[in-house]
């Protein structure tokens, strides 16, 4: 389903056009990233959490090369799923 | 995220009102779910795709009772986040990049116990050795005598100078070893078996003491080999050999008896002495140090003039280290307390004072990144060591056995761990030292 669909349904389910239903999505979308860059995490509905972890440096070996590499920290936004998700999904 | 905080949100998007917003907080989960399940993908623009992907079972451990179980197959929803969201989030990383660390993983895994400080004994013990074989031996060298003796004066000058300045203890015992001359390793290492060798039988007691403080002294035993190596039984040489420890690594040459053998260590090792007193004499950078006000100057034209050459560099290369710290725009009095800290003018090798942390002397195995672990907790700021001897270390792997490096005493801002500014503004020097 891509952002189309999606907005597509969103329109037939909430009953309003499409394009209306395109900035309740992007309204939302807003929502969540600011509150991920603010606060590190979302609760995103009733889905799970948007979270940001941090991936530690570390360090890389190219077997090709024989080069010890390192690798910089970095953060990533990761998402994990609640319970009932697992059960709907499954 | 509530459902409040994004109906409040919605409200404000034209055409939505209270209970469209309701409506849709309500049913974006299930639209979501929905999706999932049909096409196992969901793409939602600005924020990124979820997706359903296939665990496999696997087996675990039940943490309570300690019985294995099986975790079944099943699905579950990842994220991945748009690049745009994914660099807004990584922002306080995003100009770090990867950095190479040369040739195998070796550097990273060796590890030294710390440099323990001499105990006192064993200095006296080693400087007593060669005063009296040299009366033994009247023949021996004139150069390698006159060497102790500006020593013992050099030592005076130092004490004169560093006397106003609360002289510990522990600076001047450590002073006979940063007199003594450099040696390039392999000649360090020979020099060092025959001073080991011949001294065991004639004074059992200082070979211990030398042991314990593993740190052999290059210049100062050199003097008396010939003659006790005449003295010095066959016998005895051999169970000498047997009770060394094995810590020190010998060459094969003292293993094979021969008199040829023999001979030729008498000459190599005489060579060595004279090469050392030369280069002691003649071309030290520490002559020029400690001669400041002796009658050395004279000699020291020539050294001084490449000292002078090599500020000349420093001097570019710390202007150059100074911009980028200002554009940076962060920590910049870290950076220049670091190089003014260092670049003392006319001294060459600071002293362990409030500048130095401590002065080492690098052992077999040792490399900057070890060295910084030791002294600051983390390998990655070997690069202010490197900066701190860059005189005398031509690139970060140019260690050798014998050199004498500084320790810099750092802000703690600069060697914390936690911080991330300090472990990027390493990370960028460590980026720039090795050439990438």
């Amino acid at each position: 389903m891509n952002n189309k669909e999606l907005q597509a349904k969103v329109a037939e389910k909430v009953g309003v056009t499409q394009k209306v239903a395109g900035e309740m999505l992007e309204a939302m979308v807003k929502v969540v990233t600011s509150e991920v860059k603010e606060e590190g995490s979302s609760l995103f509905f009733d889905l799970g959490v948007l979270e940001v972890k941090t991936k530690e440096q570390r360090t890389m070996f190219n077997p090709n090369t024989g080069q010890m590499m390192l690798i910089p920290p970095k953060n990533v936004l990761g998402f994990k799923q609640y319970a009932t998700v697992k059960n709907l999904i499954n | 995220m509530t459902k409040e905080t994004i109906i409040k949100e919605l409200k404000k998007v034209a055409g939505a009102d209270k209970d469209k917003a309701r409506l849709f907080a309500d049913v974006i989960r299930d639209i979501i779910v929905e999706g999932l399940t049909s096409d196992g993908i969901v793409k939602i623009k600005g924020l990124g795709t979820f997706k359903v992907i296939e665990v496999k079972a696997r087996k675990s451990v039940n943490v309570n009772t300690g019985a294995e179980i099986e975790i079944a197959a099943h699905k579950k929803v990842t994220f991945t986040a748009e690049n745009q969201l994914a660099d807004e989030v990584n922002e306080p990383f995003s100009n770090m990049e990867v950095v190479n660390l040369g040739e195998s993983g070796e550097t990273v895994k060796k590890e030294k116990k710390p440099a323990e400080e001499k105990p006192a004994v064993a200095e006296k013990e080693i400087e007593k050795v060669p005063e009296t074989s040299d009366a033994d031996i009247p023949k021996e060298d004139e150069a390698m005598r006159r060497l102790d003796e500006d020593a013992e004066s050099l030592k005076g000058i130092l004490a004169m100078i560093n006397g106003p300045l609360t002289v510990n203890q522990e600076n001047q015992e450590a002073e006979p070893e940063q007199i003594e001359p450099v040696v390039n390793s392999t000649i360090h290492d020979e020099q060092e078996e025959e001073v080991v060798e011949q001294k065991q039988p004639v004074k059992p007691l200082a070979l211990a003491v030398t042991y314990e403080s593993d740190e052999p002294v290059a210049s100062v035993p050199v003097v008396s080999h010939e003659s006790l190596q005449t003295v010095v039984p066959e016998k005895n040489y051999e169970s000498t050999m047997q009770t060394r420890p094995q810590s020190i690594d010998l060459g094969p040459a003292p293993k094979i008896k021969s008199n040829y053998w023999k001979t030729v260590a008498i000459i190599v090792a005489l060579l060595l002495s004279g090469g050392v007193a030369v280069w002691y004499l003649f071309l030290s950078d520490n002559a020029l140090d400690f001669g400041r006000g002796s009658k050395r100057i004279t000699k020291m034209e020539k050294p001084k003039m490449s000292a002078e050459e090599k500020e000349k560099a420093r001097q570019v290369e710390l202007e150059r280290i100074k911009e980028e710290a200002r554009e940076m725009g962060n920590d910049e009095d870290d950076s220049t307390y670091v190089y003014t800290g260092i670049k003392k003018p006319g001294n060459n090798e600071p002293l362990p004072d409030g500048n130095a942390l401590a002065v080492v002397r690098v052992k077999d195995g040792d490399r900057l990144m070890s060295l910084s672990k030791q002294y600051y907790g983390h390998k990655m700021f070997w690069v202010y060591i490197y900066e701190a001897n860059i005189k005398k270390l031509r690139s970060p792997n140019d260690l050798q056995v014998g050199m004498q490096l500084v320790i810099p005493r750092l802000d703690p801002k600069l060697t914390d761990i936690e911080n991330v500014e300090s472990m990027e503004k390493a990370a960028r020097m460590e980026a720039r030292y090795l050439g990438n």
